[in-house]
C-alpha cells in the first residue's frame, strides 16, 4: 500500500511540475508572494450544515485574512441534493472550487477520475505532525484509497439511538435492552403499546436509510466490500438482516415508509418511540426543547463479531485544476485546525475527529461529549470505494422489499451482493 | 427585380423562375419569423442534444475522457431490469394522471367559464399549487399525507377506519405521486381548457339552445368536438411533459419504496450524477425521446382517425 | 349552482393544503414539529418573516425571480409568437424537419442536458450572470407547440383576405392572428411564467451568487443537511405568493377582458 501511495506521489509531483512550469507568469507571482505571505483569491464549496452557514463560514475566513491579509476565499454552497450535479458542472468546466468540502461517500468517485490532489505530501510535511497526529486514524483511513490521501477529515456526523428511559424503565428493560438483539427485540415488544412504538429506523432511500442499517451489518463482521474490493463483503449479515426484517414483521415499529425520518424524530419527541435511530445534530434540539420524559444516547447492540457506531464524515480537499494550490492548502489547514474547526463544530453540532479539543468542546451538552468521547472511536465509516453511493442507492430497494416482509435476511442479503458484485467487478 | 408580365405571355422558363422566387420569398419571410427562435434552439437545446447523442456512444465523457462504447449503452438499456420497471412506471404514471387531470379541468374550466366576477382571482388561486418550489410541495405532502395527522388521512380514517400508507407503500406510491401531480397541474389545464372554450364560435351555442339541446347534450354533441384542436395540442403536450416526470419523485420519495416510483427522468438523472455513468443517462435519455415520439405519433394518428 | 360548488371545491382543494404552509411559517424552528401538532401557532412567531429580510438576501431573490420571469416570458410571447405563425400559417422548405428537430429536442429531460448547457454558457462567459438565467430558456420549443395549436384553430381564409389586402405578413400577425389568440397567449404567458418561476436546476448550477439567484434555490439554500429550516421556507413561499397575485391579476385582465367580454355576451 505505501508503495502505491509514494508511486501516486511521484505523479502528481511530476504533474504539477509541469503545470507549473507552463505558467510562469503564475509562477513568478506566486514565489514573489510567498515572501510577503500568501496572497490571491480562492473558492470553497460546501453543502450548508445550517442555514446560517455562510455566517460561521464568514468567521472562519476572517480569522483566515487577519493571518493572511493579501489572501481571500469566497465562500460558496451546493445543495446537498444535488451537489453531485453542481461538482460535476464545475469539475467539468476545469473550474471547479479551489478547497472542497466533500463527504465520505461522494469524494472517492471524483478522486478516482483524477480531479482531486494527491494530498499524501503535504499531509506527511513534517512541519504538520502534529497536526496529523491529532486527527484520529480512522477519520483518516476514509479520507485515504491505496492511489493516495484526498483531503483532510474535519467533520462528522454519528448515526446514534436515542432512548425513552421512562418507557423502558416502565417496562422494566432499560438495563437490559441493548445486551443482545434478542433482548433488544423483547424491550421493543414489551414498550409496544397503543401507539407508542418500541422501535424506529429510517427505512426511506430518500432518508439515506442505510445509515441505520449499517452498524447491524457491521457488527457482523460484514460490509459492503470485502477487503481488498473485489467483491461484495455482506456474507454472515444473513441473521442480522433477518433480525431488522423480524423487528418490522413484529409491529413494534411504525408501518415501513409510513412516517419519513422527520416524523420519526417527531415521535419519539412525544414520547412515542422507545429505542430511535436518530442523529448527533438532533441532541441540540433535545436540549434546546426537552422533552418530557428522560433520555439518553446509545448504539446498537453487540453483534457476533463486534459492536460498532456508524458515522459520516467530509474532508477538506484540493481540486487538481485549482490555480493557487499553495493557498488552498494553507486555508485547509485553517479550517482543520482546533479552534477553527471546534468553533464551526459545536455551532452546528456536528462531531470532530480531532482528539485534541475533544476535552474542551460540548462541556455544557453532556450528551453530545458523550457522543464524542464514547461513541466515535467506536465508528467504523463506509469504505471509500469510488462506486459507494451508486452500491447503497441500488441494493436499498432490496433492503425496502426485506423490511416490506417479501423477502427473507438470506435473500435479501444475496440480492444485494449480486448487486454490489456486478458494480465492484 | 423582374419586370411584370401578364401571366398569359410567360414561357415555361419564365414559370419557373418565378415559382422559384415565390418560394424563396415565402422561405424567407418563414426562416425571418423562426430566426429568434431557431438561434436559441441551436446553440442552447440542438447542440446540448448533439453531444447527449454522441455521450450515448461513449464510457464517461464528462469527468474523465470519452471511451468509445460502441452500442454497450444502447445493449444495456434492454438488458437493465430497471430501465423496464423505470418505462412502466412512468407509463403508468401518465395514466393514471393525465386523464384525471384533463376530466377535472375540464370541469373547472366549465365553471369558470360562466363565472362573472372575481374570475381573475379565482384563477390564480386555482393555479397558485403550480407556482409552488418542488420544497415546498414535499412539505405540504409529507404533511397531508401523514398516518396521524395528514389531512387525508384524517378524512379517510373517518370514512374507512383504515389508515393508507401513502408513500410507503409500494402499491399506493405512484398514485400518490400522480394525485400530489394532478394536485400542481389542475390550474394550468383548466385555464388551457377555458382559454379553447372561450373561443368556440357563440352562434352556434345560440342556435343549440333554440333547437332545445340541454347544457350536457350540448357539452357532448357541440363543445367536445369543437375543442378537437385544443384537445388534439392538450394531449400531445400532457404527454411530454408527464413522461419527464421528476421533481415530485426526487424530494418526495427517490425512486422509492422498493423503485415503485423510479421514472425514467429520474433514472436518467441519478445515472448522469449519482451513479456516475454518463454514457448510461444520455442513452437513457433517447430511450425517453423514442417514448415521446412513438406516443405522439400514435395520438396524432388515434385523433385524425376520430375526426373523420 | 353547480358551477359555483365545483369552484368552491376547487379552491378548498387547492388552498387547503397551504395550512400547513402558512402554520409553519409563524412557529419557532424548535416547536416547528410537536406532536401531535399545534396547529395554531402558540406563541405566533414573526421571526421566520423577518429573519428572511435580515439574515437571508430575499428581497433580491424575489425581485431577481420576478424580473426574470417576466422578461422571459415577454420575450418568449415575441419568439414563440412568431414561430408559430410561421409553422402554422407559412409555407415554406424544411417545414417538417423544424418539427421534428423542435419536438425530439423538448422530450429530453433538462437534466440531461444540464453539463452540455453549463459548459456552452460558460464559454459565453455568462456563467454568474443573470443572463444566463435568461437566455438559455429562450430556446424551449414548448411554448411554440402551445400558441401554434391556438394559430392552427383559425381559418386560413382570415389571413388570405388580410394579404389580400396588401398586409405583410408581421402586421397579420401583429393585427389579425394575436388579438385572435389573446386567451391562448395567456395560458402561453401563464405557462411560461410559472415554468419559469419554479425552474430550479438550471439557476442551481449556473448561478453561484446567492444575490443573483432566484426564489426557488433561495428556499433550497435554507436547507441544511441535518436541519432544514421549514419555518423559513414556508415563510418564504407565502410572501412570495403576494406580488405573483397581483401581477397575475393585472395580466389577466389586461389581456383577457375583451376576449371575457364577447364571451359573456348573450
Amino acid at each position: 500500500m505505501s508503495a502505491t501511495n509514494t508511486r501516486g506521489v511521484d505523479r502528481r509531483q511530476f504533474l504539477n511540475l509541469v503545470g507549473g512550469s507552463a505558467a510562469i507568469p503564475c509562477l513568478l507571482s506566486a514565489g514573489s508572494a510567498r515572501a510577503a505571505g500568501l496572497s490571491g483569491k480562492i473558492t470553497m464549496i460546501k453543502g450548508p450544515h445550517s442555514a446560517d452557514e455562510a455566517k460561521y463560514e464568514a468567521e472562519i475566513i476572517d480569522d483566515f485574512k487577519k493571518a493572511n491579509p493579501n489572501a481571500d476565499v469566497e465562500f460558496t454552497t451546493y445543495d446537498w441534493a444535488n451537489m453531485n450535479a453542481q461538482l460535476t458542472a464545475g469539475f467539468a468546466s476545469g473550474s471547479p472550487a479551489d478547497v472542497e468540502y466533500l463527504v465520505d461517500l461522494v469524494y472517492p468517485a471524483y478522486a478516482e477520475r483524477g480531479l482531486l490532489q494527491d494530498m499524501t505530501a503535504l499531509v506527511d510535511d513534517p512541519s504538520w505532525k502534529s497536526e496529523r497526529d491529532a486527527i484520529q486514524p480512522f477519520a483518516w483511513e476514509l479520507a485515504k484509497s491505496s492511489k493516495g490521501t484526498w483531503g483532510v477529515p474535519v467533520l462528522g456526523a454519528v448515526y446514534n439511538i436515542f432512548v425513552n428511559l421512562d418507557l423502558l424503565n416502565a417496562a422494566g428493560v432499560a438495563d437490559t435492552w441493548n445486551r443482545s438483539y434478542a433482548d433488544m427485540m423483547a424491550a421493543a415488544k414489551a414498550t409496544t403499546k397503543g401507539d407508542t412504538f418500541g422501535f424506529s429506523m429510517r427505512t426511506r432511500v430518500s432518508d439515506y436509510a442505510f445509515w441505520d442499517w449499517f452498524p447491524y451489518i457491521h457488527n457482523a463482521g460484514a460490509d459492503i466490500l470485502n477487503k481488498d474490493w473485489t467483491a461484495n463483503g455482506l456474507a454472515g449479515a444473513e441473521d442480522a438482516m433477518q433480525f431488522l426484517i423480524d423487528m418490522h414483521k413484529a409491529k413494534v415499529t411504525p408501518p415501513v415508509g409510513s412516517i419519513d425520518w422527520q416524523g420519526q424524530f417527531d415521535l419519539f419527541k412525544a414520547g412515542k418511540i422507545a429505542i430511535y435511530h436518530g442523529e448527533t445534530p438532533e441532541i441540540n434540539d433535545l436540549l434546546a426543547a426537552p422533552p418530557p420524559f428522560k433520555w439518553d444516547v446509545a448504539y446498537a447492540p453487540p453483534g457476533p463479531k463486534a459492536q460498532t457506531v456508524m458515522g459520516n464524515f467530509g474532508i477538506l480537499s484540493i481540486a487538481v485544476a485549482s490555480k493557487n494550490k499553495d493557498l488552498a492548502w494553507a486555508f485547509i489547514k485553517h479550517w482543520a485546525s482546533g479552534p477553527e474547526v471546534g468553533r464551526f463544530a459545536s455551532e452546528v453540532n456536528l462531531q470532530v475527529v480531532r482528539t485534541d479539543i475533544v476535552g474542551q468542546l460540548y462541556r455544557d451538552k453532556p450528551p453530545m461529549q458523550k457522543i464524542q468521547k464514547e461513541f466515535v472511536p467506536r465508528v467504523k465509516g463506509v469504505q471509500p470505494h469510488p462506486k459507494i453511493l451508486t452500491m447503497l442507492q441500488q441494493i436499498w430497494p432490496v433492503a425496502e422489499s426485506a423490511y416490506l416482509g417479501n423477502l427473507t435476511g438470506k435473500e435479501a442479503i444475496g440480492q444485494m451482493g449480486d448487486i454490489i458484485n456486478k458494480l465492484a467487478a | 427585380m423582374e419586370a411584370a408580365t401578364s401571366p398569359s405571355h410567360l414561357t415555361e422558363e419564365e414559370h419557373r423562375r418565378q415559382r422559384f422566387w415565390a418560394r424563396a420569398r415565402h422561405n424567407l419571410t418563414a426562416y425571418a419569423f423562426l430566426a429568434p427562435i431557431l438561434l436559441f434552439f441551436l446553440v442552447f437545446m440542438a447542440l446540448p442534444v448533439v453531444w447527449l447523442f454522441y455521450l450515448s456512444f461513449q464510457h464517461d465523457g464528462i469527468l474523465a475522457p470519452a471511451r468509445f462504447a460502441g452500442l454497450d449503452n444502447w445493449r444495456r438499456t434492454f438488458s437493465d431490469a430497471l430501465v423496464l420497471k423505470c418505462i412502466g412506471n412512468t407509463l403508468y404514471y401518465c395514466v393514471l394522471a393525465i386523464p384525471t387531470v384533463f376530466v377535472l379541468g375540464m370541469i373547472v374550466a366549465l365553471s369558470l367559464q360562466v363565472v362573472r366576477r372575481g374570475a381573475a382571482l379565482l384563477r390564480i388561486v386555482i393555479y397558485f399549487p403550480t407556482l409552488q418550489a418542488s420544497l415546498v410541495v414535499a412539505l405540504i405532502w409529507t404533511f397531508m399525507v401523514h398516518p396521524d395527522f395528514g389531512l387525508l388521512n384524517l378524512g379517510i380514517r373517518a370514512l374507512t377506519g383504515m389508515r393508507i400508507n401513502f408513500l410507503g407503500d409500494p402499491h399506493f406510491a405512484m398514485p400518490t405521486i400522480a394525485m400530489i401531480e394532478v394536485w400542481k397541474g389542475l390550474g394550468f389545464w383548466a385555464i388551457l381548457f377555458l382559454s379553447g372554450l372561450l373561443a368556440l364560435p357563440k352562434d352556434l351555442y345560440q342556435a343549440a339552445e333554440l333547437d332545445g339541446a340541454g347544457p350536457i347534450r350540448r357539452f357532448f354533441s357541440l363543445t367536445l368536438p369543437l375543442m378537437k384542436p385544443t384537445f388534439y395540442f392538450a394531449v400531445i403536450f400532457a404527454t411530454i411533459v408527464n413522461l419527464q416526470l421528476f421533481d415530485s419523485v426526487f424530494v418526495l420519495t427517490d425512486g422509492g419504496p422498493v423503485n415503485s416510483t423510479a421514472t425514467i427522468a429520474w433514472y436518467i438523472y441519478r445515472s448522469l450524477f449519482t451513479f456516475s455513468d454518463p454514457g448510461f443517462g444520455a442513452t437513457l435519455s433517447f430511450v425517453l425521446v423514442i417514448l415521446v415520439v412513438a406516443l405522439t405519433a400514435l395520438q396524432t394518428w388515434l385523433l385524425r382517425e376520430r375526426v373523420r | 349552482m353547480l358551477a359555483a360548488f365545483v369552484l368552491a371545491v376547487t379552491v378548498v382543494m387547492s388552498l387547503a393544503p397551504f395550512f400547513y404552509v402558512v402554520s409553519t411559517s409563524f412557529k419557532e424552528t424548535k416547536s416547528l414539529f410537536s406532536y401531535p401538532p399545534h396547529w395554531i401557532p402558540d406563541p405566533v412567531y414573526f421571526g421566520n418573516y423577518v429573519a428572511l429580510f435580515q439574515k437571508h438576501p430575499f428581497g433580491w431573490w424575489l425581485g431577481n425571480t420576478l424580473a426574470i420571469s417576466a422578461i422571459v416570458t415577454g420575450l418568449k410571447l415575441v419568439i414563440d409568437g412568431m414561430a408559430a405563425y410561421a409553422l402554422a400559417k407559412l409555407d415554406f422548405t424544411g417545414k417538417h424537419a423544424i418539427v421534428t428537430a423542435l419536438l425530439v429536442s423538448v422530450a429530453v429531460p433538462l437534466a440531461a442536458l444540464l453539463i452540455p448547457l453549463f459548459l456552452i454558457t460558460r464559454s459565453m462567459g455568462l456563467i454568474d450572470t443573470r443572463l444566463a438565467l435568461i437566455l438559455p430558456p429562450l430556446a424551449n420549443p414548448l411554448g411554440v407547440f402551445m400558441i401554434r395549436a391556438f394559430i392552427a384553430g383559425l381559418p386560413d381564409e382570415l389571413i388570405l383576405s388580410a394579404r389580400m389586402d396588401g398586409a405583410s405578413e408581421l402586421e397579420i400577425l401583429r393585427r389579425v392572428v394575436a388579438p385572435l389568440i389573446r386567451p391562448g397567449l395567456v395560458v402561453h404567458a401563464t405557462f411560461i411564467f410559472a415554468y419559469q418561476y419554479t425552474s430550479f436546476l438550471w439557476p442551481l448550477v449556473a448561478v453561484r451568487d446567492l444575490q443573483k439567484q432566484v426564489i426557488t434555490v433561495g428556499i433550497s439554500s435554507l436547507r441544511a443537511i441535518f436541519t432544514v429550516d421549514w419555518g423559513l421556507i414556508s415563510a418564504a413561499s407565502l410572501i412570495a405568493a403576494a406580488p405573483l397575485t397581483v401581477i397575475f391579476i393585472l395580466f389577466q385582465q389586461a389581456f383577457l377582458q375583451q376576449s371575457l367580454a364577447g364571451a359573456l355576451k348573450e
